[in-house]
């Protein structure tokens, strides 16, 4: 995996001289801001979340992407080699961000009597046009959810095999008992469901994601 | 948008689509992280929770979250119905990069509080900006232009501007440094620009090539009849065209390549 980004033609500027800056930023992991040191010298990999295609982005919104723009042209300016990632969420976003109701995709398409395909698509090149309105410079790659699927079956067949999922009729849920090495928030994962049945979801099933959770969330140590 | 997979036919979840994607094109240790706040307790958790279950270490080592936009009535989502878009802007009249500037006059991790007074305060703002940089460009010649690579002024102009991105992204200081620059009177056009070119690689707000605001409704008229006096020799009548153009806010200057004009500088 690595192997693909020190072949990548994407990042820009030649990387090795980005030590006169001292950048210093903002941490959510550790709450302070840090004096920024990257992996490898002179070049930054970066991921950005993109947009859920399902409508246009609203300025709340672009107001993120204006700011990642900023750090991106920042750290170029600073010498770094930055290969800029973000996704393009066209499956798989439910209702609530906590993998409960339905695919926000589908609804748009019930609400706007068009396929889920059109109107993924549609609401992508609108966000690059806004994009490209507010001076927004296309990131490096941009990758849409629909066209990763078969890379994601592995990474949730990996996760079964380390015992950190289990199915339930035809869902896979993440097993919110373990344990990540880091933590953003200082909360403990929710439940997620990393894959999803089509067909429809038995009401007991869907109470089983909640009661998992809290009863995971109720057992650990919380401030 | 449906998929045969080990477990039956279904379909992939938000979060582990970030996981996935992201290590995909990065690798397993990623450097930067960035989204909304509002990310932070559920997607984000659960990408970190997968994707460090998955490779056993650390996954990502920044990130870097951007605050809420604020209404008066609250944040702004979807879902509440108060729901802006740049459609909306542009009905109201803004160009989108009147929404750009607004947002640099904000830190990424403040609340920036958004209105329309406030977006027409941005306007009204990257507009002057625009209108002393085009001032600039009509003064500027190629010789200073030369100068003000090692002008010593520049070079503090320059340690700001990276100091203050350098401290957490701190962009609104940066565009105050550039505001100095621009104002400052005695560091010559040439050297001015160079500045302004520079800091707009970080900016983005198109200002080397920035155009004027819409001429008053008769200024055009005025200046093509301008035009006409000067072919006809009529130097006095050009004259009393130029001081009542002036009067209006429109300053003219003749060019081997016919009239340029621009707006005069306001605070």
């Amino acid at each position: 995996m690595m192997s693909e980004v020190g072949n990548t033609k994407a990042a820009g500027n030649a990387p090795g001289h980005a030590v006169d800056w001292n950048l210093v930023f903002f941490n959510t992991l550790t709450r302070s801001k840090d004096a920024f040191v990257p992996i490898e010298p002179g070049r930054v990999r970066l991921y950005c979340c993109g947009p859920t295609v399902y409508n246009t982005a609203h300025i709340g919104n672009l107001r993120t992407y204006i700011f990642e723009d900023l750090l991106v042209r920042v750290l170029r300016e600073a010498g770094y080699a930055v290969t800029h990632v973000m996704n393009i969420t066209d499956v798989g976003h439910l209702q609530s961000d906590a993998d409960e109701g339905e695919d926000k995709m589908v609804l748009a398409a019930e609400r706007e009597h068009r396929s889920p395909w059109d109107i993924a698509r549609g609401y992508e090149e609108t966000f690059f046009a806004d994009c490209a309105a507010l001076n927004i410079k296309r990131p490096d790659i941009v990758s849409r959810a629909t066209e990763h699927v078969t890379e994601m079956i592995a990474f949730i067949e990996q996760l079964e095999k380390n015992g950190c999922a289990y199915v339930i009729d035809g869902n896979v849920y993440f097993d919110v008992s373990t344990r990540p090495t880091t933590n953003c928030a200082a909360a403990c994962p929710t439940a997620a469901l990393p894959w999803r049945a089509s067909r429809p979801t038995p009401a007991s099933g869907i109470r089983r994601i909640s009661s998992c959770g809290s009863r995971n969330r109720s057992s650990r140590d919380r401030s | 948008m449906k998929w045969d997979s080990p477990w039956g036919v279904g379909f992939p979840g938000w979060h582990i689509e970030c996981s996935v994607m992201a290590s995909k094109y990065l690798g397993s240790h990623i450097d930067i992280h960035c989204g909304g706040i509002d990310h932070i307790s559920i997607h984000h958790t659960n990408e970190i929770a997968q994707s460090e279950c998955y490779y056993g270490h650390r996954w990502v080592n920044w990130w870097m979250h951007a605050e809420f936009l604020v209404l008066d009535k609250g944040k702004m989502s979807k879902s509440s119905g108060e729901f802006l878009d740049l459609s909306a802007v542009r009905e109201e009249g803004f160009d989108p990069l009147h929404y750009r500037y607004l947002c640099l006059t904000a830190h990424y991790r403040s609340h920036l509080r958004f209105s329309w007074e406030a977006l027409d305060g941005a306007r009204r703002g990257l507009q002057n900006l625009y209108n002393r940089v085009i001032a600039l460009r009509l003064t500027a010649s190629a010789k200073a232009g030369r100068r003000a690579a090692t002008d010593p002024a520049g070079e503090r102009y320059r340690e700001q501007f990276r100091a203050a991105l350098a401290d957490d992204l701190n962009v609104p200081v940066a565009l105050s440094v550039l505001w100095s620059v621009v104002k400052d009177a005695k560091l010559d056009a040439a050297a001015r620009l160079a500045l302004v070119e520079a800091f707009d690689r970080v900016f983005g707000l198109g200002l080397i090539d920035a155009q004027p605001a819409e001429l008053p409704p008769d200024a055009m008229a005025m200046i093509r009849e301008r035009e006409g006096a000067r072919q006809a020799g009529d130097w006095a009548k050009a004259d009393e065209l130029r001081a009542k153009l002036a009067e209006r806010g429109v300053m003219v200057k003749d060019t081997a390549k016919g009239t340029e004009w621009y707006l005069s500088e306001t605070d």
